[in-house]
Formats: C-alpha cells, structure tokens, sequence
C-alpha cells in the first residue's frame, strides 16, 4: 500500500519518496545478505569475518520471553536488510536527487545545520548520503564521518574500540545490528577539545519493510566534551519496518559525552536499539531520551562507570498514543567505587497506549561510595492507557546508597479547573500541565530541541483528542 | 574550671583550606561568640573541634583543659565534655531524644535514670511538647523545635563546654530568647563555658558574650569586647574587612567548569 | 523426589474431604517441575540450590493420629503467647493441640485443626486463596497437608484478644507443611498471630496461610518466623479481600537459613483496604526473600505497603513486588515502600518494587532504598558522646521502630523488637 492512501493521523512526518535506488536486495537474511553487504561496502576482512559471527549469534540466540511478548508479530524474513539509496555521498544539499532534499528540507535539517550545528550526517535507509563537519573541528583533530567511512579511513581506532562496549552477543538485536550494520556515525574527539556545538544525525526510513541498522561509535578522549543528537522519522505504512541501532560510547578519563534522542519514528517501525556507554574515571556521560514514535521501542540507554567517580545520567520522556508501546528505561551498572547515576523518566500514556519504565540500577561488590537515585514519573491520560514501571536495584556493595521512587498519577482535576478557570480550553490545559510534568527533562535539552519536544507531544495529543 | 584552647588550627575538605589558623581560648562561665560572613568557616570551625570525619586537619591543636583532642573520635570529645549543638541538626527516626541521652549517660558511666529524670523539667523549661520527645529526634521538626530540642540535650548532658552553631538560625523571638535564657542560665549556675557561632548580631542581646572574635577567610581577623559588636553593626563585615585592609573575606571552593553550560547547548 | 511420593502422601489421615483433597495434588507429584531462577518471580533466589532429594515427609507415625493431644497445656511458646482467646498448636504440620474461649465458641467461633474437621466446614473454604496462586511448593504442600489451622468467625462476631497458632517443626531432613486458614465471614473482627520455630539440619517448611476476609470484615495478621540456621521456608501468605474489608498483615522474619515469603494480597470489593508491613534482618549467611503483590481488581480500593529490612555479615535479602491496578480498580490508591540497611561488607540486597497500572484515575506511587548507615545520623549520636557500636544500635532498632510500633499484636511488640535487638548485639558475634 502506497504511503499516500493511509490515514497519517496526527503523525506529521509520514510522506513517503519515490523510490529509485542504486541497490535494493531481496528481503530475508542468510549469510549471502550479509557478504554481500560486507562486499558491497569494500570492508577488511575483519569487518566480514565480525558480521558472518555475529549472525550466527543473532540465529543462535533465543528471543528474550518478554521481547517476544511485546512483538508477536515480527517476521525477520519480511524486512529488506540493506538498500542503498544513492550512489555516494555528498557534502552539500542540492547534490541530493530533488525529492530526498525536499522531505530534509521538510523536516528542517539543512536550517537547522545553518543554524547552531557543528556537523551533520544525514541517513537515508541504510546509507549517510549528505554529511558535512565544520572545517574548524577538523582542524582540532575532531574526525566525523559516517561509520562505513571510519572503517575504511581511520581502521586502528576503529577496530580498537568497535564492539568493545556492546559485543555482538551481548543480545538478539545487537547480533542482528553487528552482522547487517550500515551507517551511524563515528565521533573521535581529541584530548581536551570541547565541540562546542552540537554535532547532529538525521536518520530517515523511507522504503516499506525496511530494515534500519546503523552503528555509531563515539570516542571522546581525556577532557573532551561533546554533545550529538540524533533525530528520526519513518513514513507511515501498514506493514512493519524495523530499526536496530547499536550506539557505543567511550568517554575516557575526564570526558564528557550527552548524547540526545528525539526519536519519532511512524507508528509502524519496531525501534529496538542498543546503547551503552563506558564512563572511565571521572568521565561523565549523559543519555537525554525522547521517545514519541514508533510501534513499539524497546530502548535502555545503559552507562557502564568503570572509572572512580565517573558519573552517569539518563533523563527520558515517553509518550504512547494509540497502539504504542513505549518500554523504555536506562541502566547503570557501577563498577567503580564513589560512581554516581541518576535516572529521571517521565512517560505519558493516552489513547490506549502503553508505556513501560524498565531499569537496572547494579553496583558491584568493591564500588565503595556509589550513590544512585532513580526517579519515575508516570501521566495516564484516560482510562484506555497504561503504564508499568520495573526497576531493578542489585546492590552488592555495603556502602552504596541507592534509591529509587515513582508516581503513577493522571492531570489533576484541580489543575485542570485552575487552568480552564483562566480561560484555557480542556486541550489546552492538559497540554500545559503535561509540558509543565516533562519540564524537568526539556529544560535541559538545547532550546530548539526542548521546543521541538513539546511540539510533538503536543502535535501528537491535538491528534488525538476527538 | 575547664578550658578549650584552639591554636593555629588549620583544616581542609578535598584539599582545600578552609581554617587557616584559628586561636580561641573559651573557659568556664565565658561565652564566646564567634561572627562572620558566609563562607568565612564558621561551621568548619564547628566540625573540626567536634571532629567530623569531613574534614582533614593539616595543622594546630584542640585541647580541653590540656588534653589534645585531635585524632580522638567526635564520641570521645563528647564524652569528654564537649557539645556541639548543630546548625542543621540531623533526624534520627525512631530515636527518641530520651533515648539519645540516656545512651549518651550511659557512654560516660552516668546512671541514665539521672538524666532520663531531667529530661521532663527541661522540657518544661525550654516549652517542648511530650510529642516531641515521643517522636525521633529531629524527625520531622521545625527549625525552631530543632534548636530547643539541641538546648535541652545540652542542658541534660551538662558538658563543660558548648559549641553552638548558628543556635538562632531558624527560630523566632520567642524561642531564641528561651534558648538564650536556657544557655545564659547554664553558665551562671554550672560554670557552662560557651562557644557561639553566628552570623548575625541578635543573638549577642540575647547572650551577652564576654569576646567576639571575627572569622574571615578562615582566619580569627578581631577579637574584642561587646564593642567590636556594634562597630560590626555600623559597617557591616564588608567595612570592617576594608578598616582591616583584608581582600578575601569568604572562601569559594574551585567549582569545574561545565562545557554544557552554555547557550548553544 | 521419591520421598514426596503419591504412597506416602496416603498414609497421613483425617477426614475424607481432605484425603480426596491431598490424592488429587498427589496425582500431580510425579510431574512436578521444581521451578529456577529463570522464571522471573524466583529471579535472585535460592532455588537454584534447591534439592527435594534432601527432604522426606514427616511419617505417619511421627506425626500421630489427627486429634491427638501431644502438649498438654501448649508448651513454653504458649507461655509466652501472652493474652489469647484462643490458641493451636502445630507440631510438624499437624495441630496437637487447640483451645478456644468457650464464649467465643458458644457464638459459633471455631478455632481447630483441619484434620479433624470431620464435618467438612473448611472444606469450601480452603485453597480459596492458594489455589489461584499455584506454584510447584503449593502443588507439594497439598498433597502433604497433614493438618494445619482453622479459624473461622462467623458474621458480625468480634474476638477481641488474638487467636495464637504455634508452630514447630523439626528433624533433620524433614520436609514439614504447616497451614493456617482464616476465614472471616462478614462484618467480623478477629487478630491471628502465626508463630513459626523449627529446628533440625535441613529443615523445609512450606507453609500457606490463607485470609479469606469477608465484606466489612476486618482481620489483624502477624507472623513471626524464627527459624533454625538450616531450616529452608517457602511460603505462601495469600489474602481475599471483600467490600469494605480491612486487613492490617504484617511479617517478621529473623530465622532460617533461605527463606521466602510469597505475600500475595487481592482486593476484590470496593472500598476493600489492605495495610502490609514486614520486618527482617538477616545475618551469618542468611537470605530473606519477599515477594509481594498488592492485586486491586475492584473500584476505591486501598492499599499500603512497608517493607523494611536489614542485612549483615553475608546475609543477602530480596523485596520484589509488584502493585496492580487492574482497569477496573478506578479512584483506587496503592503505596509500595521498601527500605534496606546494609550494615556490613560481604551483605547484599535486592529491591525492585514494580507497578502496573491499567487504570488511570488513580494515586499510585512506590519508593525503595538500599544504603548503608547514614554518617550524618552517626555523627550526630558521637557530638552526644555515643560510641558509633551504640549509635548504630539506636539507628537501626529506629529504623524498624515504625513498623514495630504499628505490628497489630501489641503484646508481641515487646518480645519482637528484643528478638531485633538481640540479631543487632550478636554483631560480630559467634553464628551458625
């Protein structure tokens, strides 16, 4: 079914272009899929022999009881692994085929690079087809480029660290990603150097039944800082596309890495991603995570804090309207004595949709002085929705403090009337005590994100109410 | 007759002084008040005589008639008849404070049914009602029942020397001038000696110090009669550090910079 | 698991009802399959370590005929039960003896063993509640339900003073199956205190405790495990709740070696109210685990949880639990709160408190702790001359004094919160 004939609802951004591609495979996946990709891309020969072992990882491993519970739908063989869209890559907009420059333009990337971005990539399917970094960071030593290109252009860093933070069987999906991988970004910040700006990608499903399986690896050495947001959005069809990231971050002593996620896929693309951070001694890292699209996510930015005093922080919003399920949540495992996390989730469920905090709070025998706080923070907007919250606390170190507290509520009808009181209509008012509960979570995102946040939930409420 | 000698006392946190030398010497019967700007270390100054873990000391000497209090454990200072009534006192749920002294009584080989019998004409005396005494100490509190709740402990404990951190904060008239009294009472019938930290001048009506010292950047910069209280009161900390030719009257700790902070992000 | 056959579950006795009961979880025995820490509600427990070959049912002829008198007079526990309306014994899953305030039993109370119920009174009635909630060890429990408890208050009657049931168990590599079945017919009011001791090397007691609350009838529930060092519990405490009923069920756990309690609550009628408190401290090598559900399946339901619990030397606790509110349960209210001191290096715990909500006019929220002694708390205790052994004391008999202060059996309170300080001042002391 054409993307044209489908109810978009309140979805904004589910357009599809015509498709005319350099390369479109059959769907399914065997071991040919992935040499062929492997092949296609000119990879070394221990990218080739890391895909073909990770299928069979991702064949071997059984799906996890409560992923094949929230999918029971999923058909691996129904999902086109690799397409390439463009012949190469470019560096400047109009060098794009008309139609993919308009639906960027659409969803504002290019102003947006003109107006507070050091660098952008821009996937498209399963390939980075425009990517551009400011000249001056490059002078700093800061390497940016899509991953296919880091394997080829900077091989020693890349096989250094690639894998190293989430191997190819750490689960069913990071297998997948590991043996169909295409895209994602590849950030190495030098000692010292502060980007300054953030760095941005913008990932774009366009095919039906596509597969998306980016990987991105960020580096930022001792005493860097960086901040790179993602951003990404699907056409609406009626049959499933999936998207499986794998994002591995490494911030080595003294760093810090805030990595952010305004995720709003179509409602029809499972979003089942992997990312986990190491934060070395005093490295700080930080996952700010909006989750508004998809079908279903399954997401839990994770920070492993293997240094002394590193410090991680997850902060999420969720919202699931009709027939999603957001289940969300973070991980920290602290390994290292006197590590520090926080996690703060808010999740707002209307409209019959389902959201579901899931996280993991551990702290290893010998981590002295940790100290974790774990705050959730649930909306039911009608009686149709649902949430759930499954916070996990392993503390196997006597002197560690760890706590962890959640409220389920709905808009309060004192609040409500408060509002209404002062002339605001009933969507108003609810939209702005819904704003005011995730504020704690905006208001640290860049402005042109936080509005961008709000606008969604908002866009995605108005659709929603009669 | 019991005597507190602080000398060229010097303490860090992190590695960063905060006393860079302090003198005092409060005896019997004396109240000491020692004023100064935020940030100057007066609460420091507080922990270190008390011995908080916090805090490391990196030079000088606590004696109490003699004996060199450093590198005892805080219990044994107390034991040894030094109280320190706190500016934030902490809640200890489930604790009763009769419980605390009799613990307290217990430690120094005091028969705790002595000071557990005390307990209820203090309460009386300084206003404070049975469900604070039922209730965890501190647990849930205003500031002002916090303070009388430190005064009637010091009061049932009878230390030979009292610190008292910033007693007036949080209270209202009333109950400053009943802990005032309850102190002022305490010098007078058990020889109390006291030391007073503040920040402000109200509780010198209240107290009617014999020395005022002033801390500024960790340093004791005047010490004098009630005097130097209203010069104090007419310049403020600020006149009086430009009389003294001092640049540095409070201390801040290096804070990291934080590469997020700007605008653009 | 030839010890826990078909055969030897024949030989135990009593009333048909109840023989037909046993046979027919007999049945089920020869396919039982013990359950591991994959399955998530058995996640972080011992079951691992569990053997069935280590443990045999009591015989027959150690248990004696039902109805026997085998303590006159109730025994030293019955001594210190304190003031009672009522009181059973159990000796190995078997009650030995039973007495009831002839006032009460002339208004139709009746408080006896389920093995002489030869009138089949309890029969409607048990497995209400565990039966909706099965698990291998239930499956196992009933077909080795030699006996067991049986309170019933029939409508509108109220027992002021707490009906007591005793219950010892012993001998080494014995498996016993102790039972309590409370039923509260509407508008009554009663306080049950289970009290569990055993002795022996690998000792397994797999208990159930069922509470069957009327409408508008109230029930106050304390149980009270002091377990040997090598006794393994796996325990059932599962409660019905109906319109307007209240239930306040509270747990002390201090003994065993692993021992868990599944503490399951449902509310089924509006305006139903539950209260669930518990109390543990292990030490040595001990494990305590909860876990706990707060079920409201019906509108303007209310409950409350407080779990509090610590743990030393090697000792290791878990707390999972999980409120639902079901869409039915609107204008509901439900708090989950657990809180864990860890007093020494080499001590563990686990919290996961969960949530499912499926309702949206609802108030709802959980916290959960785990932390060592707080050094503000400490210091404080030393600015007043208290040695920090003596500070923490007083720190941690005041953590638990809220819910010890709120333990439904007042006369317990005392001897409770001395057997608490006794596990505190055995600190570094010699154990098992």
């Amino acid at each position: 079914m054409a993307a044209s004939d489908i109810d978009l609802g309140s979805y904004k951004l589910g357009w599809s272009d015509t498709e005319q591609y350099v390369y479109k495979p059959k769907k399914g996946l065997n071991e040919t899929v992935v040499r062929d990709i492997s092949h296609y891309k000119s990879e070394p020969e221990w990218m080739t022999k890391f895909r073909v072992n990770a299928l069979t990882r991702f064949e071997r491993k059984p799906m996890l009881e409560w992923f094949a519970r929230n999918m029971p739908d999923i058909d691996f063989d129904d999902i086109y692994y690799y397409i390439k869209p463009t012949e190469k890559q470019v560096s400047d907009w109009d060098m794009l085929p008309e139609e993919m420059k308009t639906t960027y333009e659409r969803l504002g990337i290019p102003e947006a690079e003109r107006k507070f971005l050091a660098g952008v990539t821009a996937q498209y399917e399963s390939e980075v087809v425009y990517h551009k970094n400011r000249e001056d960071l490059e002078a700093l030593g800061v390497l940016f480029t899509d991953m296919d290109t880091a394997v080829r252009e900077h091989p020693e860093i890349v096989q250094q660290h690639f894998g190293t933070v989430i191997p190819p069987g750490d689960n069913k999906f990071a297998a997948l990603n590991s043996a169909v991988w295409s895209g994602g970004s590849f950030i190495y910040v030098p000692p010292g150097v502060h980007v300054d700006m953030p760095l941005q990608a913008y990932f774009r499903i366009n095919a039906e039944n596509a597969g998306q399986f980016e990987r991105t690896l960020i580096i930022a050495d001792e005493g860097a800082s960086v901040h790179y947001v993602e951003g990404c959005s699907a056409p609406v069809y009626s049959s499933d596309s999936l998207h499986s990231a794998v994002v591995e971050l490494i911030a080595k002593p003294g760093a810090r890495i805030r990595y952010t996620t305004i995720q709003n896929w179509s409602p029809n693309v499972y979003n089942l991603v992997t990312k986990r951070a190491r934060a070395e001694a005093e490295a700080t890292v930080e996952w700010i995570d909006g989750n508004l699209g998809s079908k279903l996510t399954m997401k839990y930015p994770a920070v492993v804090l293997t240094g002394p005093k590193a410090h991680g922080e997850v902060l999420s919003v969720a919202y699931a309207g009709p027939g999603q399920h957001q289940d969300a949540g973070a991980k920290m495992t602290h390994v290292a004595p006197e590590t520090t996390s926080i996690i703060d989730s808010k999740s707002i469920s209307k409209d019959g949709g389902r959201t579901t905090y899931r996280g993991l709070v551990r702290v290893e025998d010998g981590a002295y002085g940790v100290k974790s706080h774990v705050r959730c923070d649930a909306l039911i907007l009608d009686e149709e929705s649902r949430s759930d919250t499954y916070p996990y606390m392993e503390i196997e170190e006597q002197d560690a403090r760890v706590g962890h507290e959640a409220t389920v509520s709905k808009v309060g009808d004192d609040q409500l009337f408060y509002l209404m009181s002062r002339g605001l209509d009933e969507q108003q008012a609810t939209a702005m005590i819904v704003n005011g509960f995730i504020e704690p979570i905006t208001k640290t995102l860049p402005m042109e994100y936080a509005v961008e946040l709000s606008r969604l939930i908002e866009l995605n409420m108005e659709g929603a109410v009669g | 007759m019991s005597r507190l000698e602080v000398s060229g006392l010097r303490a860090a946190v992190d590695g960063f002084e905060i006393l860079r030398g302090v003198d005092l010497e409060v005896e019997s019967g004396q109240v000491h008040v020692v004023m100064g700007p935020n940030g100057s270390g007066k609460s420091t100054l507080s922990h270190v005589v008390m011995g908080r873990g916090d805090y490391t000391v990196t030079g000088g000497s606590v004696r109490l008639d003699g004996e060199e209090l450093l590198g005892l454990p805080t219990w044994q200072r107390a034991a040894r008849g030094l109280f320190l009534a706190m500016q934030y006192p902490v809640a200890v749920p489930g604790v009763p404070a009769g419980e605390v002294v009799a613990a307290a009584a217990r430690a120094r080989g005091v028969d705790p049914a002595v000071v557990l019998d005390r307990i209820g004409a203090e309460a009386a005396r300084l206003e404070v009602r049975d469900e604070f005494l039922a209730r965890g100490v501190n647990d849930e509190f205003s500031g002002g029942e916090q303070k009388r709740m430190e005064t009637l402990q010091l009061a049932v404990l009878e230390p030979r020397i009292a610190v008292l951190d910033e007693i007036d904060s949080g209270l209202d008239v009333d109950a400053l001038s009943d802990v005032a009294r309850r102190v002022e009472a305490m010098t007078e019938e058990h020889d109390l000696g006291v030391l007073a930290i503040t920040h402000y001048a109200r509780l010198l009506d209240k107290l009617r110090p014999d020395r005022i010292h002033v801390l500024m950047a960790g340093r004791i910069v005047a010490s004098g009669g009630p005097e130097l209280a209203q010069q104090l009161e007419a310049t403020g900390y600020e006149g009086l550090a430009a009389d003294l030719g001092i640049e540095e009257m409070s201390l801040r700790r290096p804070v990291a910079v934080d590469p997020f902070a700007e605008p653009g992000f | 698991m030839t010890a826990f056959s078909a055969d030897a579950s024949r030989t135990l006795g009593g009333p048909d009802w109840l023989t037909r009961r046993r046979s027919a979880a007999a049945e089920r025995l020869a396919d039982l399959v013990w359950p591991s820490t994959a399955e998530e509600i058995w996640r972080y427990s011992a079951v691992d370590r569990f053997d069935p070959d280590r443990y045999a049912p009591v015989p027959a002829g150690e248990l004696g005929p039902p109805g026997a008198e085998a303590v006159p007079g109730g025994g030293l526990l019955a001594a210190e039960a304190g003031e009672r309306s009522g009181l059973v014994v159990v000796r190995n899953g078997r009650v030995v003896r039973h007495e009831l305030d002839p006032a009460l039993e002339a208004r139709g109370v009746r408080v006896q063993g389920l093995a002489t119920d030869t009138d089949g009174v309890a029969e409607p009635w048990l497995g209400r509640c565990s039966d909706a909630s099965p698990d291998a060890f239930t499956v196992l429990h009933d077909a080795f339900l030699a006996g067991g408890a049986f309170v019933h208050v029939p409508r509108g009657v109220v027992v002021s003073a707490p009906i007591v049931v005793l219950h010892w168990s012993e001998g080494d590599g014995r498996a016993t199956f102790p039972h309590t079945l409370v039923v509260a017919e509407e508008g009554s009011e009663v306080s049950v205190v289970d009290r569990y001791s055993s002795r022996g090397r690998d000792h397994l007691v797999d208990a159930v405790v069922e509470l069957l609350v009327g409408d508008g009838a109230h029930v106050r529930y304390l149980s009270v495990q002091e377990h040997g060092p090598e006794t393994w519990q796996v325990a059932l405490q599962r409660a019905h709740l109906g319109r307007d009923a209240g239930l306040r069920a509270s747990a002390v756990a201090l003994g065993g070696d692993y021992a868990r309690l599944r503490s399951e609550t449902r509310l089924d009628g509006p305006g139903a109210e539950s209260d669930l408190l518990a109390v543990y401290f292990g030490d040595g090598h001990q494990m305590h685990d909860f876990r706990t559900l707060q079920d409201h399946t019906a509108p303007s339901t209310r409950s409350n949880l407080l779990f509090k619990g610590a743990v030393e030397d090697e000792a290791h606790s878990v707390y999972s639990g999980l409120v639902r509110l079901r869409p039915e349960a609107q204008r509901s209210e439900a708090y989950q709160t657990n809180r864990n001191l860890v007093l020494t290096d080499g001590a563990g715990a686990e919290s996961i408190p969960n949530l499912e909500i499926e309702a949206n006019d609802v108030r709802c929220s959980h916290a959960s702790t785990v932390g060592p002694v707080d050094d503000d708390q400490r210091y404080y205790l030393a600015t007043r001359g208290i040695p920090p052994e003596e500070a923490d004391r007083l720190i941690v008999m005041g953590f638990f004094e809220d819910v010890l202060n709120r333990l439904p059996v007042r006369s317990l309170v005392t001897p409770i919160r001395a057997a608490v300080t006794r596990k505190i001042e055995q600190r570094g002391g010699v154990r098992a």
